[in-house]
């Protein structure tokens, strides 16, 4: 090959790969460390949204994982001995963002919490329908009935998308109560 | 003592007189989104900051390794790398920052002020010399986020860092929190940046894009 050729065509494709090689390799070593402390510190933040909104729970160790379900958008479900239930379900909001939603059940399907993720919504906007006093409309509401945003629950203003989002994942939550209970 | 008033000016030059966002104009996509409260604008200017100055020593460092072919791909794929350790360390380490931020870590890659700096500096000075331009420009980027963050939530919500610092019964300017609230501070900044400027009599000649003044002379002359 001769000199102009190298200069021209093969160095730049070399050069591209071997940073491109050495960038991913050092992802990889990075992954290895982070991926299991990611993992970890997310399971522990669902079980602790799961106590939040089971108010006759103490400890995470008390729950019992529940499956077996098919209501679609439902990604996790727990429950306690003496017939409460927590479910989690996300529906995709602003941009395809994930709202992520906990709604916490007595026995009697009486809604006891709810926690909210929507860290994936535009701050400042979106965001907000996480907001402690938005959700306390929520609380002690109907869990055996689906909810509609304008008949006596509100959609926060300006944040149409994310609310939008925050209750289709209610109403996931509400449907997968109703198929287990 | 000359070198090292040159290496203040590097390093100071980030701050007012060529100020990546008020002055230069880059990175201004961010710096409207991430400013609606001076946490995220904090914590957006310190991972910034760290991706700027990490993939400014790096491509300082290969600047006579890299055919200038595939520069760009080349600069791409090392500040987009830096950018997915930021993201991988934080969501492991700094759970709640990385939540405040959200989508915006990753945008970090687009941001033009990084990409840029590596165009325009670091592919042409020594390592100390890319890694002091990183500090200052990500300080003029921190700062000037902060100063916008700090007057959109005082105004907007009240608070600022999250205390409320204005009475609950004062009336909330709303706009301020929105999107156009943003370009009217983004506005008001940088026309105070250019008074600055005048009062301290720094007035730096602007080039357009990256056309050397003296060329775009010569093109006038001939049309």
């Amino acid at each position: 090959m001769n000199k102009a050729a190298w200069e021209s065509t093969a160095k730049p494709i070399l050069v591209l790969s071997v940073i491109s090689l050495v960038v991913s390799l050092l992802l990889a070593l990075v992954n290895s460390f982070t991926a299991p402390v990611i993992e970890a510190n997310q399971k522990a933040t669902t079980l602790a949204a799961y106590v939040e909104v089971m108010p006759t729970v103490s400890s995470a160790a008390d729950l019992e994982e529940v499956t077996g379900y098919t209501t679609p958008g439902v990604t996790g479900v727990v429950k306690y001995t003496d017939g409460s239930m927590a479910i989690q379900a996300g529906e995709s909001g602003f941009d395809g963002g994930i709202v992520t939603v906990i709604l916490g059940f007595d026995a009697n399907g009486t809604v006891t919490g709810i926690w909210v993720d929507a860290s994936t919504q535009t701050q400042g906007i979106g965001s907000n329908v996480a907001s402690a006093d938005f959700l306390a409309q929520f609380n002690g509401m109907d869990g055996t009935q689906n909810i509609a945003a304008g008949s006596g629950y509100d959609s926060y203003s300006g944040a149409t998308y994310s609310s939008d989002a925050l209750f289709a994942a209610i109403n996931d939550c509400i449907n997968c109560y109703n198929e287990l209970a | 003592m000359a070198q090292e008033n040159s290496k203040v000016s590097i390093l100071t030059n980030g701050i007012i007189k060529e100020n990546p966002v008020l002055r230069l104009v880059l990175g201004t996509c961010s710096i409207l989104a991430v400013t609606t409260a001076v946490s995220n604008a904090l914590g957006m200017g310190v991972a910034f900051t760290f991706v700027l100055v990490c993939s400014n020593i790096i491509i300082s460092l290969l600047r006579n390794v890299i055919p200038a072919k595939v520069h760009l791909p080349c600069y791409i794929v090392v500040i987009a790398g830096f950018v997915t350790i930021v993201q991988m360390v934080m969501q492991a380490y700094f759970q709640s920052l990385y939540t405040a931020l959200g989508v915006f870590l990753p945008l970090i890659v687009v941001n033009c002020i990084i990409l840029g700096r590596a165009e325009m500096f670091a592919c042409k000075n020594s390592v100390v010399d890319s890694a002091l331009d990183g500090v200052g420009m990500g300080i003029g980027y921190t700062l000037t986020a902060t100063l916008m963050a700090t007057l959109r939530e005082v105004l907007g919500s009240g608070s600022w860092l999250g205390f409320q610092v204005l009475p609950e019964s004062l009336p909330k300017v709303g706009i301020m929190t929105q999107a156009p609230g943003a370009f009217f501070c983004f506005g008001l900044l940088m026309a105070g940046c250019v008074w600055l400027e005048g009062k301290l009599d720094a007035r730096v000649e602007r080039k357009i894009g990256c056309q050397p003044l003296k060329d775009l002379q010569e093109g006038e002359d001939k049309e």
